[in-house]
């Protein structure tokens, strides 16, 4: 069975708790992603969807240079180890309901990300990716 | 074989281009969709998603409360026929790198939306879906 770090993508953007959301919709356009992983120093801290910011700060107003990420971030990430197996993944993504997580080395370092798209893409005959990918929808 | 017309979403929430993008942002949320078409009388003149608020009018700064449709959506739509195949449907998302399309019956009228969950969840044999992902993820 193939590990979460055989076919996670390797680059991860990050953006800082403190930052504004006008700076995280920029590293977001700029890294052409809708995730980002919420830092404090080395520690992740949380998560930032494109979707969050339109649900969470836009449907509400205000201004986005004084409102940190961090105070509509998803709090507490579910992340997975880097040798966790592709099934565990996927199922942890149907259970929490994303499409996006975040991989962890054994010494706790951010080193990736794994979507539900990169299962898709790389298993494509997979049942419990197939489960996971039809119980997790992304919103029409 | 699958048509578009099987797995579309009929229920479509249109925006006004002069809607303000909170006003826009409380449908989606309350609707649970990430995008509207935009139309201006009878005509769709584009569409609106949860990223091009974000990239478009958030990453630009100031106060959001009165920003319009009109400055953060997208111009024109790609479309597909409810009598189009799925697979039809999984290229055109595949080329355009879009995620969802509006769907047009004969009279070329909008009756609904697919999109690439939709085509996802409606299939035993997933390969269009996954054409199209290929295509499109990230998008």
């Amino acid at each position: 069975m193939k590990r979460v770090d055989e076919v996670m993508t390797r680059t991860v953007s990050t953006i800082g708790a403190t930052d504004s959301l006008t700076a995280t919709a920029r590293t977001m356009e700029q890294a052409d992603v809708g995730f980002l992983a919420v830092v404090d120093g080395n520690r992740i801290t949380g998560t930032v969807t494109d979707r969050d910011i339109v649900c969470r700060f836009v449907a509400t107003g205000g201004n986005m240079d004084n409102t940190p990420v961090r105070s509509i971030m998803s709090e507490g990430a579910e992340c997975l180890r880097e040798d966790a197996t592709v099934h565990e993944a996927a199922r942890l993504m149907a259970e929490a309901q994303v499409r996006r997580v975040p991989v962890l080395s054994r010494d706790k370092r951010l080193i990736g990300v794994l979507s539900l798209d990169d299962l898709a893409i790389r298993l494509p005959q997979d049942e419990v990716v197939h489960a996971a990918l039809r119980g997790v929808s992304r919103p029409a | 074989m699958q048509r578009v017309r099987d797995l579309m979403t009929r229920t479509v929430k249109l925006a006004h281009p002069d809607a303000s993008l909170p006003e826009v942002a409380r449908e989606m949320q309350q609707s649970d969709i990430g995008m509207m078409p935009v139309s201006e009388g009878e005509r769709i003149i584009g569409t609106i998603t949860d990223r091009d608020i974000v990239v478009n009018a958030v990453s630009k700064g100031g106060v959001i409360d009165n920003q319009t449709v009109r400055h953060a959506m997208t111009e024109g739509i790609e479309t597909v026929y409810e009598d189009d195949s799925v697979e039809d449907a999984a290229r055109v998302m595949e080329r355009c790198k879009v995620r969802r399309l509006a769907v047009l019956n004969d009279q070329k009228e909008l009756t609904g939306l697919i999109a690439l969950a939709d085509l996802a969840r409606g299939l035993d044999r997933p390969q269009p879906a996954q054409e199209a992902l290929r295509g499109a993820a990230g998008g």
